[in-house]
């Protein structure tokens, strides 16, 4: 992306309209970087060390803080009140770390390195900056996505719109070489992995699919060196300090960036020494790759597309520097990735593009998905997913519930995100009652329940009883102790696991369906048994005694057929008593006074 | 019920030519989407995140030909019920556990699989010209019980996908 780079000198103001214009700001987890657009280019601004890629580490003093390159070179000498990474924590309330005697939160420390990104921002532009686009990995759940929102807050940056780091990319390769049709963006980032399929066409960047691994990146193949040359020395790991493994990875780390160029090497470690080959690193870096390519099918898979049908993949990220996996990714695609621009830079560039979009107007237009299902948990602790990933936002689905036990008057409605079958694997958003239903038999009550995801991704739950007009709304905010790696888990583990998960699914849906049937009969008949026709109390006891027995195998069908049979026989019962219930709410009478 | 075809300023055409659905939904999207109304007082902003949804349930909905196909029943208030298995045609149902055996046979190993998932794409192309037939003739019992068949081979295609995923997976 030569041309592109083109940076500021504190004070200088080259922009015109610049006093309304929002800047674009990567947050990463090592490093962040500000940037701000003109017509579509969009230019990196530097700190007044010079520095453009700065390091996304706080430095807590006793008078003030540093944030970038001297907080980073005071960690690697393993000073105390330094933090760094905080990303990885970004959503997680539990989480709190010490600095000078203070016990900070990840949204604290995200806005104390937004606070100074702003302050570089101004010092570049000689204005003050209060807006900014945000990217995001495109698998942050809700809540890192709330937490780095609030961060901006804390830093008083109002933030336009979050978007995902691959579509960022997207954005700005696609603005500057002027790319139409469909192209795969390949993230591959010291810690994390994302892989997003956008097709663009006349100024519109639509998100086919995401997917990603936010447990894989260039850091993993730095261990895999360092236990290499380690087992090599016959020295084990765990007779290191942390201070002598951050050496050793990072040791590892310059030694695999310089076998990129060289063909082998020598890796000295404690007296000792070992041999390295570009073939070795290579081996050891295979497995690795492989697994961000499964993210790869697993996106091509959702957007219905084949890896022929891709007109180019993008490269983003400092892992993809690596010869290996620019070979490995141009096998898999069948063509060769571009890597033209700077993978460090390139997502900080389209955040600037996009905000430079919404506040100037713009022919562009981003077209993004939800990453993960959104859902609800329904009976047996199963999730109902509500919203599937890869949806296009904004979203709003409704859908209807309704009672399952006579005389319910309160619904519990336990939000969750993930792709997996049960409740229990997947992550809570946020739990809350809707009540005041009017009192009826099973069934009777019609509960409206709607998900509105907005353009940022942020989630807002509503529950409405739709004979009374009840209703409540939650906004989802941060709620739960799990890290956003989490997310990724859970979509493989969502995967892997959906047969079994389905199978385990069905019988236990099966199982609870039945026993509501038989509970819902016994309670009706003992509430309103004046409804019964002669005879049909024998058949019903016989069928359910049959049913129960039913339940105790493990065999679906069966259960499915008994409950059916017993269905059926209550069928005219129930439609009586419906009929007299619904008409006793509207007047206010509970069903079962008046039979 | 709202007609999809409409928001979308489409005829309603089973044999939807994809390029023109695409172009039909940004135009829609440049004209809803929430970004354009950054800014704006409230009212606006919720009125473009209302319309911007709905033309993405309308894009989503038309863009799968099974939705698709759904949806036009539905606006003849026809409702195919492709979840649950009830009133299945025997016929169907033994050619749906032909074809389930099928796959669980291959899944022990992975080649015989992508041969059954070609040839399940096949029947499920054929089947959706036999819907898009159907609709032409504006034959709506043959379009939904066509429809049926088309989720149950729509299913599986997707249980063979996630199997050749998960035989990846282990491998990897």
């Amino acid at each position: 992306m030569t041309g592109l780079i083109q940076i500021y000198e504190p004070g200088e103001t080259p922009l015109p309209h610049a006093d309304a214009q929002a800047v674009g700001i990567d947050l990463g987890t090592t490093h962040s970087v500000v940037a701000i657009a003109s017509n579509g280019i969009a230019e990196a601004m530097h700190d007044a060390e010079g520095y453009a890629i700065i390091p996304s580490v706080v430095h807590y003093g006793e008078a003030y803080n540093t944030v970038g390159a001297d907080a980073r070179a005071a960690l690697a000498e393993g000073e105390s009140n330094v933090v760094g990474s905080i990303k990885r924590q970004m959503g997680n309330p539990g989480y709190r770390v010490e600095a000078q005697g203070r016990s900070l939160t990840a949204v604290q420390v995200s806005g104390d390195i937004l606070k100074h990104l702003r302050r570089i921002a101004e010092e570049a532009l000689g204005r003050p900056v209060t807006r900014a686009v945000i990217t995001v990995p495109a698998y942050f759940d809700d809540a890192a996505r709330n937490a780095t929102k609030a961060a901006a807050a804390e830093a008083g940056i109002d933030v336009l719109r979050l978007i995902n780091e691959p579509t960022a990319a997207a954005l700005a390769y696609g603005l500057q070489t002027q790319a139409q049709g469909v192209y795969a963006i390949y993230d591959f980032g010291g810690g994390t992995f994302d892989i997003s399929i956008l097709n663009l066409e006349g100024g519109i960047f639509q998100v086919l699919s995401t997917a990603g691994d936010t447990q894989l990146g260039g850091d993993d193949i730095d261990a895999a060196i360092a236990s290499y040359v380690l087992n090599e020395l016959g020295m084990n790991a765990a007779d290191l300090t942390d201070r002598e493994r951050n050496k050793l990875h990072a040791l590892a780390r310059l030694k695999k960036e310089k076998l990129s160029e060289e063909a082998d090497i020598t890796m000295r470690w404690k007296g000792g020494e070992v041999a390295l080959t570009k073939q070795l690193i290579e081996r050891v870096s295979v497995p690795f790759i492989k697994r961000t390519l499964l993210s790869c099918d697993q996106a091509l898979a959702d957007a219905g597309l084949t890896p022929g049908t891709i007109g180019g993949v993008v490269l983003v990220g400092g892992s993809t520097r690596m010869p290996l996996v620019k070979k490995m990714v141009a096998e898999f695609f069948g063509s060769k990735p571009l890597d033209e621009h700077d993978p460090d830079l390139v997502v900080a560039y389209g955040a600037a593009v996009q905000a430079e979009a919404l506040t100037q107007g713009a022919n562009t237009l981003l077209l993004d998905v939800t990453p993960l299902s959104l859902g609800l948990e329904t009976y047996g602790g199963i999730v109902e997913k509500i919203i599937y990933r890869n949806s296009p936002i904004p979203a709003a689905v409704a859908q209807e519930f309704t009672t399952y036990q006579d005389g319910q008057t309160a619904m519990k409605i336990h939000v969750l995100q993930g792709e997996r079958e049960k409740a229990v694997d997947c992550r809570t958003l946020a739990e809350f009652e809707l009540r005041g239903i009017p009192p009826m038999v099973a069934g009777a009550a019609r509960i409206n329940v709607t998900f509105s995801l907005d353009a940022d991704g942020l989630l807002t739950v509503g529950a409405q009883e739709l004979l009374t007009g009840i209703a409540q709304q939650v906004v989802i905010t941060p709620a739960s102790g799990l890290e956003f790696e989490d997310v990724e888990r859970m979509v493989t583990e969502g995967n892997e696991n959906a047969r079994s998960d389905i199978i385990e699914r069905l019988l236990i849906e099966a199982r609870v369906e039945a026993g509501r049937a038989i509970s819902d009969v016994e309670a009706a008949i003992k509430a309103s048994g004046a409804l019964l026709k002669p005879g049909e109390d024998v058949m019903i006891a016989a069928q359910i005694a049959t049913l129960q027995k039913a339940i105790g195998g493990d065999n679906r069908d069966r259960i499915d057929h008994e409950a059916k049979q017993l269905n059926a026989l209550v069928g005219p019962f129930a439609e009586r008593r419906m009929n007299a219930s619904i008409s006793q709410a509207l007047s206010g009478k509970n069903v079962d006074d008046v039979n | 019920m709202q007609n999809f075809f409409d928001i979308l300023g489409l005829s309603p055409d089973f044999a939807l030519d994809e390029k023109a659905l695409e172009k039909a939904y940004f135009g829609a999207q440049r004209k809803t989407h929430p970004d354009l109304a950054i800014g704006k007082p409230e009212a606006e902003r919720v009125e473009a995140f209302l319309k911007s949804q709905l033309v993405n349930e309308a894009y989503e909905t038309l863009k799968n030909p099974l939705s698709r196909a759904e949806h036009m029943l539905a606006l003849q208030n026809i409702f195919v019920n492709t979840e649950g298995q009830k009133n299945v045609a025997p016929v169907l149902l033994m050619e749906i556990m032909e074809l389930r055996e099928r796959l669980e046979e291959a899944a022990l190993s992975g080649v015989q699989l992508n041969t059954v998932l070609s040839e399940m794409k096949v029947i499920a192309t054929e089947s959706k010209q036999t819907i898009a037939n159907a609709f032409t003739f504006k034959n709506y019992k043959a379009a939904a019980d066509e429809t049926a068949r088309f989720a149950y081979l729509i299913k599986a295609i997707e249980e063979a996908h996630m199997l050749i995923y998960r035989l990846k997976a282990a491998h990897a």
